[in-house]
């Protein structure tokens, strides 16, 4: 995987597998073929994907950021894949707005979303458009969190499918850390803070690129 | 030396133990017997300080301190570890990472990794597990007999000085058992803990030899005795040995 730094506005990604770190307010990513993306430092930014036909992203966040409001917005064209894993460590007052919008045929979106959350705020708004006309697309939407108070931790699915011809779901689970993984590592002599934040990082392994992670 | 006195600890309004009473001197091996359903498991939880379980009354001392005013991880830290039943999984939580991350918290600042390393290598071939165990999420998707090995990896890492071993043995096939029994008594021999064995099964007892054999029925120890309890037990039962008819007739 190697690391690019974006510069410019428009990034074109041909079946590659790269580790993109931008500091611009939008970017827009062109992707033809397979290809593996993870962004870094995504804050208060504003991404437009474009997968091309026959197309695959694999497109990765891992976050540690506050007070940041972030777009991300999906275009696929026909036959395409999309895979969205966001994970996100201790949120202060963020806010994530993704828009996929499925206009062409049998595309496959599978958006997993893994959060941590931690005395501050999380808003997280999912919308899905498939259009009319459109046919054999699928959709599956899969959030879980780890939060410390589930009141500070919203979750706004937005399904608007306009076709009878596709397979759409919605998952969102929302909860505390697991109490008897944190009584066995406590019994193993670590602090509740240590063995708390060893869980939630684990959590979010799930869906991240170890490599990403350790960036 | 390790000293529970009165001790009655209920869950749910339910009295799971009433004035239980147990002491462990040092260096002692105690096996804790008794029917499914009596117990056993509830003392374990209650010295590593489990909220799920109240106490009541009572008092546990280990080496004059009272672990009762202690949270978990100060339990853990006087020395005491647990293996249990079924070891959870925790994924995304390698055994390096917990580990490396406990012997830091413990104060082991200037934790020398290379050596880490190569204890974690030299444990792994002397537990007949991969060394790729390390950096394996802790439990996760191991088979019932790999994870009581990952856990006496653990167990050899963190060197505790008292041992609550909860049928260890249970899920172990004859291979298993047999490794897992010599690697706990070759530790017993080399540390000397403190140690709480609870089984139902002769094979462990035959290779960890107990000082003292407890059995616990209606919420209390009812009958102590030396290893020949444990035999006796075996060979004709619970009720078949008298034990708990007798009891019952005294209460």
């Amino acid at each position: 995987m190697h690391k690019i730094k974006v510069e410019q506005n428009s990034v074109h990604l041909k079946s590659e597998e790269v580790f993109l770190t931008s500091f611009l307010d939008s970017l827009k990513l062109y992707v033809i073929g397979e290809v593996y993306c993870a962004i870094n430092n995504f804050q208060n930014q504003s991404l437009e994907v474009y997968l091309e036909e026959n197309s695959h992203l694999t497109l990765e966040f891992f976050l540690e950021v506050e007070n940041s409001k972030n777009k991300i917005k999906i275009n696929t064209e026909a036959n395409s894949q999309l895979d969205l894993h966001y994970a996100c460590l201790y949120s202060k007052e963020n806010e994530l707005i993704v828009e996929n919008n499925v206009s062409k045929d049998n595309n496959r979106n599978i958006l997993l979303f893994r959060l941590v959350e931690k005395n501050g705020s999380l808003t997280v708004k999912a919308v899905g458009k498939i259009e009319k006309n459109t046919k054999n697309n699928a959709y599956l939407e899969d959030i879980k969190a780890i939060t410390t108070n589930e009141n500070h931790l919203k979750i706004m699915p937005d399904l608007k499918v306009s076709s009878n011809l596709v397979l759409a779901s919605h998952n969102a689970t929302i909860g505390p850390v697991d109490r008897e993984a944190l009584f066995y590592l406590e019994s193993k002599g670590l602090d509740k803070k240590a063995a708390s934040t060893l869980i939630k990082e684990g959590f979010l392994k799930g869906v991240i690129n170890e490599e990403v992670f350790k960036n | 030396m390790l000293q529970i006195k009165n001790l009655t600890v209920k869950v749910l309004d339910k009295i799971i133990l009433e004035d239980f009473n147990l002491e462990i001197k040092d260096g002692e091996i105690h096996a804790l017997m008794g029917q499914n359903g009596a117990g056993k498991s509830t003392i374990a939880k209650v010295i590593l300080r489990d909220k799920n379980y109240e106490v009541v009354s009572g008092s546990i001392l280990l080496n004059g301190q009272d672990l009762l005013s202690m949270t978990t991880t100060e339990v853990a830290r006087c020395g005491v570890f647990l293996v249990g039943q079924n070891p959870i999984e925790i994924a995304g939580v390698s055994n390096a990472e917990m580990l490396r991350t406990t012997l830091t918290d413990q104060g082991e600042n200037n934790l020398n990794i290379l050596e880490f390393n190569k204890k974690l290598t030299s444990l792994c071939e002397k537990l007949e597990i991969p060394t790729s165990f390390i950096h394996r999420d802790i439990n996760y998707n191991m088979s019932g007999g790999e994870k009581k090995k990952n856990e006496l990896l653990h167990m050899w890492m963190l060197t505790p000085s008292f041992l609550i071993l909860d049928e260890i043995d249970s899920g172990l096939d004859v291979d298993a058992l047999k490794l897992v029994g010599n690697s706990i008594q070759e530790y017993i021999e080399t540390y000397h803990p403190i140690v709480l064995l609870i089984t139902h099964q002769k094979a462990l007892l035959d290779r960890i030899k107990p000082d003292h054999v407890h059995i616990l029925n209606h919420k209390k120890i009812i009958q102590s005795g030396d290893a020949s309890l444990a035999e006796k037990v075996f060979k004709e039962g619970f009720s078949g040995a008298s034990i708990i008819d007798r009891v019952s007739l005294d209460a």
